[in-house]
């Protein structure tokens, strides 16, 4: 950002574009490659985690990714910030329930190389 | 053989019909027989575009299942000698091609002494698009210089890779090629709409040319005519340029950056990004 942006009009959006169309066309090539089952198996993993969790689709990606040691499968979860309705005081729980904020549930699997 | 030339972008209504209509009109100008087929089916357009649409009897659809033989059925241009069309079906449905069938078409195309074979194809990745693909040795990406074309251009590559006969069979990948249409120089250079560079980056295949968005595409359509036979506007220059870059000539692109204006007019309006970029 140059000291003289205030020069530029205010719909010099082409930067945007481009940074938007960089993460999603170098997504796409990722999960373009072989991996048609991706979708599916997001599905999936989403319904096993719905079960324990309040969720939304949007929240879960699930990736392929090319490394050194071959592929490596990615799994993504992010969890809501908060319970929406803290169960009633009576009902305490004898268990340490976290409270973090944002928490986040990943995992990474070696895909076998065939 | 007959060179087979695909003009795809994934995303719809970017121009593939009027830069196909172009390209065959200029490669016939340049001398080369050639012919151009519309696999729109059931949405043909390309007859209109080049203004034979009076002239249609049979199409691709009745070759393939062998109703009406290719002489019948291709078009000869009244104005450019060497130019011919070979029209889609309006009214059959998109199953009616099959790849076997488009292979004799293309094949018999070769024997009959046509140098070039420019293919039309519909939007989207589905089997119309994939048809039209197929047989190619060449694609040329249509992109508009806008977030969704991109990125379905950048789909498209990946087909072109995958999907055609010369990917299946292993043979020398597809040349692919690109040709950023709609342009408008003045608002990339101020930064409202993605640049050339930014596309090629983004891309990352070879430049064929630029068509800058031009009041002389609807005029010429109105008419019938491709634009490129109307070579001293703007768009119609920009495609014989095209053509003759295809067929090896050396030029330089033009329409990248805004027409020089005088110091005045410079001085009041938005200046270039590359002037300020931080
Ligand atoms: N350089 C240009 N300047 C201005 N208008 C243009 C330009 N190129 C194409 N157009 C207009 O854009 C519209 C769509 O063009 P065209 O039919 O060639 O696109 P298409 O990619 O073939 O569409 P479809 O996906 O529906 O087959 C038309 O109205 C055409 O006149
Ligand atoms: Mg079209």
């Amino acid at each position: 950002m140059g000291m003289f942006d205030f020069l530029k009009p205010r719909s010099a959006t082409a930067a945007i574009a481009k940074d938007r169309l960089q993460i999603i066309v170098a997504r796409e090539r990722r999960v373009g490659v072989g991996a048609s089952y991706l979708p599916q198996l997001q599905q999936e993993l989403l319904a096993v985690v719905a079960k324990y969790e309040k969720l939304d689709l949007d929240l879960v990606t699930v990736n392929v990714e090319q490394r050194d040691d071959g592929e490596v499968l990615e799994l993504n979860v992010v969890l809501p910030e908060e319970r929406q309705a803290p169960p009633p005081p009576t009902t305490r729980k004898k268990k340490r329930r976290k409270k973090k904020r944002g928490r986040h549930l990943a995992a990474a699997a070696n895909l076998a190389t065939s | 053989m007959a060179k087979v030339i695909v003009v795809t972008s994934g995303k719809g209504g970017v121009g593939k019909t009027t830069t196909s209509a172009s390209i065959a009109a200029g490669m016939a100008l340049e001398g080369y027989k050639t012919v151009a087929i519309d696999f729109d089916v059931g949405l043909r357009n390309l007859d209109l575009v080049m203004g034979c649409e009076r002239r249609v009897v049979y199409d691709l659809v009745s070759v393939v299942k062998g109703e009406a033989s290719l002489r019948q059925a291709l078009i000869r241009d009244k104005r450019v000698e060497n130019l011919h069309i070979l029209p889609a079906s309006q009214t059959r449905d998109k199953e009616a091609l099959d790849l076997e069938g488009v292979g004799r078409v293309v094949k018999e195309l070769g024997t009959m002494g046509f140098d070039y074979v420019v293919c039309d194809s519909p939007a989207g990745i589905e089997k119309g698009a994939q048809l039209a693909m197929y047989y190619a040795d060449e694609a040329i990406v249509v992109t508009n210089p806008e977030v969704s074309s991109v990125r379905d251009s950048d789909r498209i590559l990946g087909l072109l890779d995958a999907k055609t006969q010369r990917a299946i069979e292993g043979r020398e990948p597809i040349k692919t090629h690109l040709l950023v249409t709609r342009y408008s120089p003045a608002r990339a250079a101020s930064g409202e709409m993605l640049s050339v560079d930014d596309i090629l980056e983004l891309l990352g295949i070879e430049l064929l040319g630029v068509i800058p968005e031009s009041q002389a595409v609807l005029n010429a359509s109105n008419q019938g005519a491709p634009v490129v036979l109307e070579s001293e506007t703007d768009a119609g220059g920009a495609y014989l340029d095209v053509v003759k870059r295809f067929v090896g000539e050396a030029l330089p692109h033009r329409f990248l950056e805004p027409e020089k204006r005088g110091f005045f007019s410079r001085f009041f309006s938005p200046s270039p990004r590359s002037a300020f970029a931080g």
